[in-house]
């Protein structure tokens, strides 16, 4: 039982990092890695809860939550590169054009 | 009645057009045009089962996907959005040059998100489809791919990753509280435990998110001027129906007043209702005053949220559906309102504009008259209706600011029938044959509605 309340509690632990890295990080690409850590996170807390519950849903629910994470990743990624290759942006402090 | 392959004949329908249209534009030379009729073609199709098997309840995936009457009543609705935004999309992509056939895939995978996002009491189905929804409409808002619509894009995704991670941790809380990924399971208990609560809570933030309730809501501006304005036109009806869909669903399976949850949703509404209208009050450019007509607009809606269910199926709906016609009605005007392959949306750009196109600008008027929520309109009896429902449940103090909200808001939809009817200008517009159209049926819908709202209740009835 150690072990289940254990994970829970780094789980929700690496979350609130996703969560830091995300708001404290200016470079986009520091931002996706921080989403990939929240994601991962919560995937550790469904198999915490799993196994707490001792059925297999949870586990199942993390294969979907892999394969979004991949793709938040692609779009994330393109996205990344559309900026950078068409209007030079590389951090958040040159988004401003949107700003009245 | 069960039988999988009926029940997801809507979402079947909407991943079949995605795919066409990819293949299509992969394997033919010269694409577009037959891609244009296909993606009419399969639009119209999916308001078929819709309207066929309307009535009947089927279930597919052994209860997981549910179609009743809510859900092809919406299946019907986003049909006829996404029949709308293709035809806006014709000319002005045309005219901005973001010809890609992408556009039209993008939108159907949208659809089909939602769709299946409506239509399951299962919470990862709910995950995916939303998920799916999302991930389709950050693409489409950075279609154009200039400066703007490049920053509204990033803007979008990076709040809206970290929305979506706080939706998983709250379907993560839901699952760990109960043991099972079913809502009507979930939900069951008179007395939620505190997991499920904060779960619930989590997971309705995420919600609101994608509704632009006011401390969630700052994408909403930036993201409506920046992206092209028939998207921006989607993104303001189409996710916001299916969230209502969504929480009609929810409260039916357990009423949110008398939870704790009532209190956060009264707060959240009041706060967007005042904050929404007082700062669409010094926008100049009409997308931007659009965006924040909206945000205020979700507020009036998320009181519906505390409704118990015969109220809100019934008034929180009637409310939706009449906030459809006319949010459609106005950005189909604002997509003829474009030059040279560049927006002009500022207010000074349709000064002067009812004497040169003087039906096109009465319906307009007509349109914000009723969002404004001016008596004879159909605009007032659906703010009118919810108001009473709310006074009946017992919330008057949050109706009074609504009241107050309305008051403001008159102001700013004003200020535009003004500038087209009293201001000179010389500018004028080419609206093409299908905004002719839309425009015109659009103003008879409102004006027969405005006289008749019978008829809408007659429509939503057999929820």
């Amino acid at each position: 039982m150690i072990i289940v309340y254990g994970s829970i509690l780094i789980a929700l632990f690496s979350f609130i990092i996703g969560i830091a890295i995300i708001i404290s990080k200016r470079t986009l690409i520091m931002i996706l890695i921080g989403a990939e850590f929240t994601l991962n996170s919560v995937n550790l807390l469904f198999i915490a809860f799993s196994k707490l519950h001792s059925n297999a849903i949870g586990q199942i629910f993390v294969i979907f939550t892999l394969t979004v994470a991949a793709i938040e990743i692609a779009v994330g990624l393109s996205i990344a590169v559309l900026l950078y290759r068409k209007h030079k942006i590389k951090s958040i402090e040159d988004l401003k054009e949107l700003k009245r | 009645m069960n039988d999988t392959y009926v029940a997801i004949l809507p979402i079947l329908i909407s991943f079949i057009a995605a795919f066409t249209i990819i293949m299509f534009d992969l394997f033919l030379s010269k694409p577009h045009k037959i891609i244009k009729g296909f993606s009419l073609f399969f639009a119209a199709l999916t308001i078929v089962p819709a309207v066929f098997y309307r009535g009947i309840t089927t279930i597919g995936f052994k209860g997981q996907i549910i179609f009743d009457n809510l859900s092809y009543l919406f299946v019907f609705l986003i049909a006829l959005i996404s029949f709308t935004i293709i035809i806006l999309g014709f000319s002005y992509n045309k005219e901005r040059k973001v010809i890609y056939n992408e556009y039209y895939a993008l939108l159907f995978l949208a659809q089909a998100g939602l769709i299946g996002f409506v239509s399951s009491y299962n919470i990862l189905v709910l995950f995916l489809s939303l998920e799916i929804f999302s991930f389709s409409s950050y693409i489409l808002t950075g279609i154009a791919k200039d400066r703007l619509s490049s920053e509204a894009v990033f803007k979008y995704f990076y709040l809206g990753i970290i929305s979506s991670s706080f939706g998983l941790l709250g379907l993560s809380f839901l699952y760990g509280g109960s043991g099972t990924l079913d809502l009507r399971i979930i939900l069951k208990n008179s007395h939620l435990n505190n997991l499920i609560l904060g779960g619930l809570l989590l997971f309705l933030m995420n919600l609101f998110f994608k509704f632009s309730l006011s401390p969630f809501h700052t994408w909403t501006p930036d993201v409506y001027e920046g992206t092209t304005t028939p998207i921006a036109g989607y993104f303001s009806v189409a996710p916001k129906l299916a969230i209502i869909f969504a929480m009609l669903r929810i409260i039916s399976l357990k009423q949110l007043s008398g939870e704790p949850l009532q209190d956060i949703i009264w707060i959240i509404s009041a706060i967007t209702i005042i904050w929404g209208n007082i700062t669409a009050l010094k926008q100049k450019n009409l997308k931007r005053l659009m965006a924040y007509s909206a945000i205020a607009h979700s507020g009036y809606m998320a009181m519906g949220f505390m409704l118990n269910y015969e109220f809100a199926k019934k008034y929180l709906l009637f409310y939706g559906i009449i906030y459809l016609f006319l949010n459609l009605t106005v950005f189909t005007f604002l997509n003829y309102l474009i030059k040279d392959g560049k927006d002009t949306v500022n207010i000074n750009d349709i000064s002067g504009l009812s004497s040169k196109k003087p039906l096109e600008s009465f319906v307009l008027s007509l349109a914000l008259l009723s969002l404004a929520g001016f008596p004879p309109t159909i605009g007032f009896f659906a703010k009118f209706y919810l108001f009473v429902g709310l006074i009946k449940s017992g919330f008057v103090f949050i109706s009074l600011i609504a009241v107050l909200g309305t008051l403001i808001s008159v102001f700013y939809y004003f200020r535009i029938i003004s500038f087209m009817y009293i201001k000179e200008g010389d500018r004028d517009l080419i609206f093409g044959m299908g905004g002719k159209l839309l425009l015109f049926i659009c103003g008879i819908m409102i004006i027969v509605s405005s006289f008749y709202p019978q008829l809408i209740f007659n429509f939503i009835k057999g929820i």
